[in-house]
């Protein structure tokens, strides 16, 4: 079932500012071998955004299977790093649709932002495969 | 932080190679950081049922490691301005050996503002896994 292109410009925010805990910065970035400090790596934008299109694509407007998915590109561009115990605020839009042979093809942009400044914005590609035929 | 040096930059300049080793420990640890626990990169029985052909890494671990082939190289974690790759191929990693990724990269523009773009490689298992990977990074003068 191909996604409509009605839904390309919907904007999901989340309710709450997402606080960057010391715990989650270390975690992140002992997972990459860095050694721990209070500046968030540069793909820890990754956490926030994924989570917050992961709620907005399983919800019931959308309906996709998360289960289907594929990362195709990644890009970030940032204005300043992300410390422990920055509020951010997460807003997604999906920027663009398209369906090619079954499959979706969703372009989705998430800008952090923190007292309505922007830290990082984000473009994901997000490919939902189509049932096997 | 003390950065890599602008004047001393060209277009041309290599980044000097780099391999990291992946093994399923550290996809264990990078999905609990993460919060992505998609089962392809955890089991390789579910990998395999979907038609994988062993359990991958995560692209966003791949696109961490590139982000610290390239920080390392600048000085800085904080060197990044732009970063943008695509998945092309999958890491594949088994469960007796850890998969390897090799990373090799160039600068392929020098900006204003002591900023340099650079384009980068990752290898694993002689297939590339990663395309039009680049980033534009501030450096000290």
């Amino acid at each position: 079932m191909a996604l409509s292109a009605e839904f390309v410009g919907r904007t999901y925010r989340a309710d709450v500012a997402h606080i960057v805990s010391v715990d989650e910065v270390h975690a992140f970035l002992h997972a990459i071998g860095e050694p721990s400090g209070d500046i968030a790596p540069p793909t820890f934008a990754i956490k926030l955004a994924l989570a917050e299109s992961e709620s907005m694509m399983k919800s019931s407007e959308l309906g996709l299977d998360w289960n289907r998915v594929v990362h195709g590109d990644q890009r970030f561009e940032y204005h300043r790093p992300i410390r422990v115990g920055d509020a951010l605020d997460c807003e997604t839009v999906i920027d663009a649709i398209k369906s090619v042979a079954g499959n979706d093809i969703i372009t989705t942009r998430c800008d952090l932002t923190s007292n309505n400044e922007l830290v990082v914005r984000s473009w994901a590609v997000l490919f939902f495969r189509g049932p096997e035929k | 932080m003390s950065r890599i040096s602008y004047s001393s930059l060209a277009v041309g300049t290599a980044l000097p190679e780099r391999s990291f080793q992946i093994t399923r420990a550290d996809l264990k640890r990078y999905a609990d950081a993460s919060g992505d626990q998609n089962p392809i990169h955890q089991d390789e029985a579910f990998a395999k049922s979907v038609g994988l052909p062993n359990l991958i890494a995560h692209g966003m671990y791949t696109m961490a490691l590139a982000g610290k082939f390239i920080t390392d190289w600048v000085g800085d974690i904080t060197a990044l301005v732009e970063f943008g790759v695509r998945f092309t191929k999958p890491v594949i990693v088994p469960a007796d050996v850890p998969a390897t990724v090799i990373f090799t990269g160039s600068v392929t523009e020098l900006l204003p503002g002591h900023r340099a773009k650079v384009e980068i490689l990752a290898i694993s298992d002689g297939v590339k896994v990663l395309g039009q990977a680049r980033a534009v990074v501030v450096c000290d003068e």
